[in-house]
């Protein structure tokens, strides 16, 4: 197996029947190493079926482009996945992480007032310069009382939660009615009691998802949208830091230890 | 081409094996990339490039 599922570069070869790219056009890729497929991006170079790879715009680097992938495309899904945000109160927990800070960035982009709860005061600060609208430390503060202010006593209409379980007490306390948590990660408490009546009194939607088996018109729509979003302004791409090929393994350690912000990143030509 | 790869699982240091491989081909429907330095310079925007070709001209 050759680890790392996301990456940036060059087309380089087509295969038969692909008309989508041509050779020298820069693109960025996901799901490299997903799916059944054993290669990844931990090389020089990767084969990928031509719709897990989209065009980067001339002006983002492909350091950029290489930390889009999965977080990206995670965010957007979580995201747009049922219908768009525009006007909408959108709550990121986790805001600085790398699904959290690009859903803070796409859910402005799309429309929505953004709150975010974070951990530290440097996260904090990654995001404001998201765009969040209000940010709430959850160690320090109080999570629900400073959203149902924010929100005048409402709650929010979405959340797009790093940790479903560990978060659920407190995010069934700050949902509108109508609302819909979307979930990509759940390491609090993978196993949750889930208070269904409470649930259904608020008419709460449970929307959870790994992107690997979202449908591929949705991964379409989701990579058609980036690159408009990625063309329409300037985008903060965070990069914890950056290891050379032969270095992969102290990459691996890197994001194993957990306190990075951002997407820890390899450069294949080293 | 280099590339990184595991043949068991364990502690990335104690697994990860760099090394040459076979450079794979594109199947149908698949494209190959080549895989580019992050640290590679950033490719200039229509905006700077038609800045900087103004100061050019004034000179």
């Amino acid at each position: 197996m050759i680890p790392n599922s996301d990456g940036a570069g060059i087309i380089d070869q087509l295969g038969e029947g692909v008309t989508r790219f041509a050779v020298g056009d820069r693109v960025w890729l996901f799901n490299g190493q997903r799916n059944g497929r054993a290669f990844g991006t931990a090389a020089e170079y990767i084969t990928l079926a031509d719709y897990l790879v989209t065009p980067l715009p001339q002006d983002v680097s492909f350091a950029a482009g290489a930390t889009l992938g999965i977080p990206c495309m995670t965010a957007w899904c979580a995201l747009f996945a049922d219908g768009p945000v525009a006007g909408q109160t959108v709550l990121v927990t986790g805001g600085a992480g790398a699904v959290g800070h690009y859903a803070v960035q796409l859910a402005k982009w799309g429309g929505a007032r953004v709150i975010a709860t974070v951990s530290s005061q440097v996260k904090d600060v990654e995001a404001r310069l998201g765009g969040a609208d209000m940010v709430v430390n959850y160690r320090t503060e109080d999570v629900v009382a400073k959203v149902m202010a924010f929100t005048e006593n409402r709650g929010v209409d979405r959340v797009i939660d790093v940790d479903f379980g560990g978060n659920l007490a407190t995010t069934l306390k700050l949902m509108a009615l109508n609302s819909t948590i979307a979930v990509y990660a759940t390491n609090g408490n993978r196993t949750p009691t889930l208070p269904v009546r409470e649930l259904m009194e608020k008419c709460i939607t449970v929307r959870s998802l790994v992107l690997f088996a979202l449908p591929p018109p949705l991964l379409a729509a989701a990579q058609a949208d980036i690159t408009k979003w990625l063309e329409s302004g300037t985008r903060v791409h965070n990069i914890a830091g950056q290891f050379a090929l032969a270095e992969t393994a102290d990459a691996h350690l890197a994001v194993e230890k957990g306190d990075k912000i951002g997407t820890v990143i390899v450069d294949c030509a080293r | 081409m280099r590339a990184v790869w595991y043949e068991r699982t364990g502690a990335a240091p104690t697994v990860l094996t760099v090394g040459e491989m076979p450079t794979p081909d594109a199947g149908p429907g698949e494209v190959r990339i080549r895989l580019e330095p992050p640290a590679s310079i950033r490719p200039m925007s229509a905006a700077a490039a038609a800045t900087i070709a103004r100061w050019s001209f004034r000179a």
